[in-house]
């Protein structure tokens, strides 16, 4: 109960970051928390934090310096298309984000990734994406010419 | 302000089914297996996809390092895929397991249609 007093404090303090406690039953109601002081703001907030840049990805860690093979894989395609300008969020910085970006996208991992502020998935589409052409497409929409395409003309 | 202290102070901590399954967890010799720690094994995943995406294949594998429940990669075959780009099979997949995904840290998933998988299967 204690630990509920403080996180309320901290929460109405902030207006912002409640921790995940380590207790598996803080669960419940650091979510619940969470979601009446601070859901609304950030919810707006990410609405225009994604379509602020072309391309953005929620992520663990940096593109420098990623904290999850699937973050890293995410990073990995971009940079094979040479997408290196493009705006990352770590999750791992920001509780509050790590769980708001999941309501968000109504996606229930990380990485996700936007184009133009929509919605175009987590590592496994981006993958399949990447796989199947679709991907050079999607970033030709973007006015974004992939670095592959061009490797793919000077070879030819 | 007050009122929103209160509403918060209101939200008590009430043992849920997770916390239930976590802690049974952590005795695995326990005899009261409740139904939380059924629903995040391999089979309740294929069983569950089988179900109510009316799956004609299902391949799930465990993948933490210790097998431990905490990681799976999924194949789902399903004609209910067919017409519908990656992102909406995700979601339908991401739809089913939503209670499962809660407990899980990584999920990885392929969705194919049967016509995708018997191609697959042919190379």
């Amino acid at each position: 109960m204690n630990s509920l007093i403080r996180s309320t404090a901290r929460c109405l303090r902030s207006g912002a970051a409640v921790y995940p406690p380590r207790q598996a039953d803080g669960r419940v109601w650091s979510a619940s928390a969470r979601f009446l002081c601070a859901s609304a703001g950030l919810q707006k907030d990410l609405g225009q934090m994604v379509k602020k840049d072309k391309v953005v990805v929620f992520m663990k860690g940096t593109p420098a310096q990623p904290m999850c093979g699937f973050s890293n894989a995410v990073v990995q395609i971009l940079r094979m298309h040479g997408v290196d300008d493009y705006a990352a969020y770590n999750v791992l910085e920001d509780s509050e984000l790590r769980e708001g970006v999941k309501t968000f996208s109504n996606w229930p991992t990380i990485p996700q990734v936007y184009f133009s502020g929509e919605f175009v998935g987590g590592c496994d589409i981006l993958l399949q994406m990447h796989q199947n052409g679709d991907l050079v497409e999607e970033l030709k929409k973007l006015g974004i010419s992939s670095a592959l395409l061009e490797a793919e003309k000077e070879s030819k | 302000m007050a009122t929103l202290l209160v509403l918060l102070l209101e939200v008590t901590p009430t043992p849920s089914r997770t916390v239930t399954g976590i802690s049974e967890k952590q005795t695995p010799s326990s005899v009261y297996y409740t139904t939380f720690d059924m629903a995040i094994t391999a089979d309740h995943i294929r069983d569950k996809l089988i179900k109510e995406l009316a799956a004609v294949h299902v391949d799930v594998e465990d993948t933490s390092p210790n097998r431990c429940a905490a990681s799976y990669k999924v194949l789902v075959v399903s004609s209910q895929f067919e017409g519908k780009p990656l992102l909406q099979r995700h979601r339908m997949v991401n739809t089913c397991l939503a209670e499962e995904l809660k407990e899980i840290h990584a999920f990885e998933q392929k969705t194919l249609t049967p016509e995708q998988w018997e191609k697959q299967k042919s190379q």
